[in-house]
């Protein structure tokens, strides 16, 4: 019988007023895939974290390649193997992608780090997953999806025995999928094992050998891919059967009324780019990686300078405003929701209360804002957000990853917004608030809002929106009807030209 | 799962920032004064008590601005002799032949002045507040020393009303120590800048995104805390009827650590007035104990350095057993035991 890379027996963790994971066992086999699904709150990221030694667990076993683990840290764990990819990236900002890689193993020669080796196996490395990215650029200038692209190469080392992601194709576009499925396989033949969380049912199936379904602290199933159907899981996942129909794109708004304008903006990153959004439509920026849609979506909302061009935006009396700054795009009634929630988005040891009334806060002119104010606007807000926790005096960072957007969405309806940009708005969410969002979107289109969402998911795009622009390089390449913008004919623009 | 219930009253209480720091110190300060009070008995009798506030309103009033720029993320070195200059550019206006009156509007128009100057180089240019107010501690000591030529300048028993009147028996220092904590505590806690110092200390780049003025934020917390800075400065002159150059070079460390005694961090988005107030106490009854205990002073420092110390280790294992996101391992082992037997004991 061989020895399984990882067994975890029984393992139980609850925190106050939530009991996170109740008697979970799971095992994981030499040079197979594993996929853990499960909804938000499921308690996949927390039994990820046990695995990996990053917390500890109130009771049950974890064995790594049979060897019993009793406390388990990040590094006794790593030593044996185990290598972790978590959701927030775990970089040395100032330093390069060829020290980030290879990070706490540079070579060394005679005492001194050997920089000549250093930048060929950081090299090697890369050319191993085939990434392109320059291993001199401090890792600071790097986007969301390149960051993971470089994590990944840290972890893939020639010892590891069991690679770790927590949702890694999260912030990864489409086509960015392919080389990462590429590297699985090729660990998988090496004999090396994958455990990963996604949301992603198709990726699931695409690579994954074996999948847990998780949910409400409880593994509800596991067993062989075959054994199940993507109906199937998602049925295990939320209990009940889940429509995947598209969001309704009924109502179209009053298309003569622009409410967003933007007029041939220039940076540094973006390139002559123009577009508009009206009242009650919904319109997608995408593009793949380096497109300039994540810059464009913070430009569009005051929140970075500009060397050319004009943001415009319309008052109801069809007057223009000019924006120049985050704080005059919030007073015209600009809300904007970051893809990094964390670093961007959050007060992370705050109460939800106090992240939730932020914006209100921030638009708010009355110089007297008391507690019970704040409590009374969060608990007003906080319900029709339909965010789980055991009430708004919790940490919003022990909140999992989809309730934490919730908490960003419900922050601008507490504030009569005109214009909401999203940056990513589902990224690292799953399948059933996916779809609770995008209605959402739609609901508040309805209602007159103008939407712009900058995203790199292809299907979440053609989903939700009235009209899709694609971006390459910080340069608008086409624009097409959302109800014509399926994922083939999106990537077709993307790559063609 | 019930978003729009408030946790439980006893638990609210239990977890709440108050508790948390603040009982610790006044356990302390009683402590320390009933031990005291037992070796001699004059400790807790309400002339001592008076002049222990006394000792501490200066510190105070400047640990206060201090307050602010920590929960917004900031900090200001300069603040203790920025308050030296302000005495002394007081006496020299009195020297001179000035009404009283004008001489504190000028000095806190400029110590205003500075503090606006801090905030823009801070909030504009991105400068970090260490340094750039490690160089304002030594321009104002200069310019202290520049101006009153090296020597002590005396006040010519003017400023009565600043530092030596008294009040229903209490001299008018500690009454505006008390009446600056009073404001401050209903300005962190009531108001919508209280808040947005709050939000820009904890995350500026989200709060800024969400379009907080943050920039307007720290700006005020530099021209308020250099303000308090120079008014506690008249109020320092005012008590001695001199304006002297040296004085209080300790000043600005000590309001540091009183903030931090008080639940303060200097990563910022914590800390509260009426903490700092019981910090500011507890420095200044266990300086007091220490001189009613006969203890050499030359280990007043360690001691003040002892008691910063344990403070800052006590609210960091606090923070670890709270904190359930990216606690580290190897420490979290050590406080592992006691964590399930909370867990266990809440379900």
């Amino acid at each position: 019988m061989t020895v399984n890379t990882l067994e975890l027996k029984e393992i139980s963790k609850s925190f106050p007023g939530v009991q996170a994971l109740s008697n979970v066992s799971l095992i994981v086999r030499p040079g197979t895939v594993h996929a853990i699904c499960g909804e938000n709150g499921a308690g996949k990221s927390t039994l990820i974290k046990i695995a990996t030694g990053a917390q500890s667990a109130d009771s049950g076993l974890i064995q790594i390649c049979g060897d019993r683990i009793d406390h388990a840290s990040r590094r006794t764990v790593q030593n044996l193997g185990v290598r972790a990819i978590f959701q927030e990236r775990q970089i040395a900002p100032d330093l390069s992608v060829t020290e980030n890689v290879l990070l706490d193993r540079l070579p060394k020669r005679f005492g001194r780090v050997d920089w000549k080796n250093a930048k060929i196996q950081a090299k090697q490395r890369m050319d191993a997953l085939e990434i392109s990215l320059d291993i001199d650029t401090p890792v600071r200038n790097l986007s969301v999806a390149q960051l993971q692209m470089m994590e990944i190469a840290r972890a893939v080392s020639l010892d590891a025995r069991l690679i770790v992601m927590d949702e890694p194709t999260a912030s990864l576009s489409r086509h960015e999928l392919e080389p990462l499925f590429r590297v699985i396989n090729k660990l998988r033949d090496g004999g090396v094992s994958v455990l990963f969380i996604s949301h992603h049912l198709d990726e699931v199936f695409e690579i994954a050998d074996e999948v847990t379904v998780m949910r409400d602290g409880v593994v509800v199933s596991h067993g062989e891919i075959s054994e199940f159907t993507p109906a199937s899981i998602a049925e295990l996942m939320f209990g009940r059967k889940v429509s995947s129909s598209q969001a309704d794109r009924t109502s179209q708004g009053d298309l003569s009324q622009p409410r967003l304008v933007i007029d041939k903006v220039c940076s540094n990153r973006l390139n002559d780019v123009s577009l508009s959004v009206s009242a009650g439509e919904i319109v997608s920026v995408t593009g793949g990686i380096g497109a300039g849609v994540s810059e464009l979506a913070r430009m569009a909302a005051g929140g970075m300078l500009k060397s050319s061009g004009e943001i415009l935006v319309y008052d109801d009396s069809h007057e223009s405003h000019a924006i120049s700054s985050r704080r005059q795009a919030l007073n015209m009634g600009v809300a904007y929701l970051p893809a990094d929630r964390k670093r961007k988005g959050l007060l992370l040891e705050r109460t939800l209360s106090d992240n939730i009334v932020l914006g209100q806060q921030a638009a708010g002119s009355n110089p007297i804002l008391t507690p019970r104010k704040v409590a009374e606007s969060a608990r007003a807000i906080a319900p029709s957000a339909n965010i789980k926790a055991a009430n708004v005096d919790v940490v919003v960072g022990t909140l999992s990853g989809g309730n934490q957007q919730k908490v960003m969405i419900g922050r601008w309806m507490g504030v009569s917004a005109r214009i909401m940009i999203f940056d990513e708005p589902t990224a690292g969410i799953d399948i059933a608030s996916k779809f609770e969002i995008y209605s959402e979107l739609r609901r508040l289109a309805d209602s007159g809002v103008a939407i712009l969402i900058c995203s790199t998911d292809f299907q979440e795009v053609g989903q939700v929106s009235d009209r899709v622009i694609v971006m390459r390089s910080g340069n608008i390449v086409g624009e097409i009807e959302g109800s014509e913008a399926t994922e083939g004919r999106l990537l077709e623009m993307e790559m063609s030209k | 799962m019930n978003v729009d219930n408030r946790s439980p009253l006893k638990q609210r209480i239990l977890r709440s920032d108050g508790v948390r720091f603040m009982a610790p110190l006044i356990v302390a300060i009683i402590a320390i004064s009933l031990y005291t009070n037992g070796e001699n008995g004059n400790f807790l009798g309400s002339d001592n008590l008076k002049n222990i506030l006394l000792q501490v309103s200066v510190l105070g009033i400047i640990a206060i601005g201090q307050t602010l720029l920590i929960a917004a993320g900031q900090l200001d070195l300069s603040v203790a002799t920025l308050a030296a200059l302000a005495g002394v550019i007081g006496a020299t206006r009195i020297n001179d032949g000035g009404s009283e009156l004008w001489a504190v509007v000028l000095v806190l128009l400029i110590c205003a002045l500075f503090g606006l100057l801090w905030g823009i180089l801070v909030a504009g240019l991105k400068i970090p507040p260490f340094i750039l107010t490690l160089g304002g501690t030594s321009l104002f000591a200069s310019i202290a020393l520049r101006i009153s030529k090296s020597s002590p300048v005396p006040a010519r028993e003017r400023f009565e009303w600043l530092g030596r009147a008294k009040v229903f028996g209490v001299q008018t220092p500690i009454w505006y120590f008390l009446i600056v904590v009073v404001i401050a505590a209903f300005v962190m806690r009531y108001t919508r800048f209280g808040r947005h110092v709050y939000a820009t200390g904890s995350n500026e780049e989200a709060s800024y995104l969400t379009g907080i003025p943050t920039a307007r934020t720290k700006v005020l917390c530099f021209v308020i805390s250099s303000t308090l800075a120079g008014f506690a400065g008249l109020v320092a002159m005012a008590r001695i009827s001199t304006g002297d150059p040296r004085n209080g070079s300790q000043l600005a460390l000590q309001a540091i650590a009183a903030v931090v005694l008080g639940g303060g961090t200097l990563a910022g988005g914590r800390g509260s007035p009426i903490g700092t107030f019981i910090g500011v106490v507890l420095l200044a009854v266990v300086q007091s104990a220490l001189t009613f205990n006969n203890v050499q002073t030359f280990w007043n420092d360690a001691v003040f350095g002892l008691v910063l110390i344990f403070a800052v280790v006590v609210t960091a294992i606090g923070d670890l057993r709270r904190r359930r996101f990216g606690a580290r391992p190897i420490l979290a082992s050590l406080i592992r035991r006691s964590e399930s037997v909370r867990v266990s004991s809440e379900k």
